[in-house]
């Protein structure tokens, strides 16, 4: 495998570059998403509601650990037939589809222009600044297959593939330094594409229930299936009969179930 | 009053911040841990199988170091094992590929 004596300059002046501009825009890219950020507008009545769905599917989840009739107190009061709550309660609500529903446009609009856009015209650029001569040589054997798209600019027949132009050198970047912003950025950051596009496939199958009438709807169906099954019937045998271990159960220092 | 008695399963109170935080951790420790194996398989000049080798190896000292630290209690912070082995492999095998062809293009080719 012939080894090519590469210019320091092209090191000091391609190599380095194309890091630096790859980190740079991730940053940017971060703030300005959260600079476009649209103000959600939230109504007390939208939060009671969402409240009061996170409280029955509360009920639903735990309501073994309550007495039966402290758990039926709580179901006939969302269930009831003439004034329960999810019976009674119909507010007035246009559901927004996704495309009438201006501000839902816009933000989608919003994510594709600051995630993908970017990239394409970076990748242009570096691609037509930076051309005709080689980057650098990615240490692992690729097969010939790989030549056309990783040398785009360097017309060498006989050259090995491994030898790439600054493109690929580019797109490189961009996968290697995604996880990196999870470091330097924290969590939630808006330069981590993948993540984002991940939510925007899962999101559109769980649309938000701006509908609140479906959601309550729902949740009274799954209420009314909810039987009571009384996980602590035999509790106090079950603790009179094995050791109790209450050894560090009243010290300052209890472990906690962060890693 | 008679119900059916449920069996008692294990622990279901589980707090969504905490394994949010756990995971954050977990993550962290990967990246890091690629992007040090990428840049010293680059300085030692490993190529092709080796350096993929390398990076399988130092993955799975990770996962013994980070058993090795949840010791007897990985029962309260995890719910599996196996998320310690394979959590995020694949996002660590690009740092990694960066931060090795990186290096080995300072070190080896200039």
């Amino acid at each position: 495998m012939p080894e090519l004596l590469l210019d320091s300059n092209i090191r000091l002046w391609v190599v380095l570059p194309i890091v630096f501009i790859t980190f740079l825009v991730g940053v940017i890219r971060h703030y300005v998403s959260i600079l476009l950020q649209s103000d959600k507008k939230l109504t007390l009545e939208q939060v009671s509601d969402s409240q009061v769905l996170i409280r029955s599917r509360i009920l639903r989840e735990n309501g073994k650990y309550i007495p039966k009739q402290s758990f039926l107190m709580r179901k006939f009061y969302f269930n009831n037939q003439e004034d329960g709550f999810f019976k009674q309660t119909k507010r007035k609500v246009v559901p927004p589809s996704p495309m009438t529903d201006p501000s839902m446009l816009t933000d989608m609009m919003k994510g594709n222009v600051t995630n993908v856009l970017p990239m394409i015209l970076i990748g242009g650029w570096i691609n037509w600044t930076f051309s005709g001569f080689v980057t650098t040589k990615v240490p692992f054997p690729l097969t010939l297959r790989f030549k056309p798209m990783l040398q785009q600019g360097i017309e060498l027949l006989s050259l090995d593939a491994s030898w790439v132009s600054s493109a690929s050198w580019y797109f490189l970047n961009v996968f290697g330094l995604r996880s990196m912003y999870s470091l330097i950025l924290g969590q939630d950051n808006g330069a981590d594409q993948s993540r984002i596009m991940q939510e925007q496939m899962s999101g559109a199958a769980m649309a938000m229930p701006a509908d609140t009438n479906k959601a309550f709807k729902a949740e009274w169906e799954a209420l009314e299936l909810t039987d009571h099954q009384w996980a602590l019937e035999s509790v106090e045998e079950d603790l009179m009969s094995r050791e109790l271990d209450l050894d560090g159960m009243f010290s300052k220092e209890l472990p906690s179930g962060i890693f | 009053m008679a119900g059916v008695v449920a069996k008692r399963e294990g622990p279901q109170f589980i707090s969504e911040v905490s394994v949010r935080g756990n995971a954050a951790v977990l993550d962290y420790c990967r990246t890091s841990l690629s992007a040090l194996s990428g840049a010293t398989a680059g300085i030692l000049g490993l190529t092709g199988l080796y350096g993929f080798i390398f990076y399988l190896i130092s993955a799975f000292l990770l996962s013994l170091l980070l058993i090795l630290k949840a010791g007897r209690r990985w029962n309260k912070c995890f719910k599996s094992r196996r998320l310690l082995f394979t959590g995020g492999l694949v996002g660590g095998l690009f740092t990694y590929v960066l931060f090795w062809t990186f290096l080995y293009g300072m070190v080896h080719v200039y």
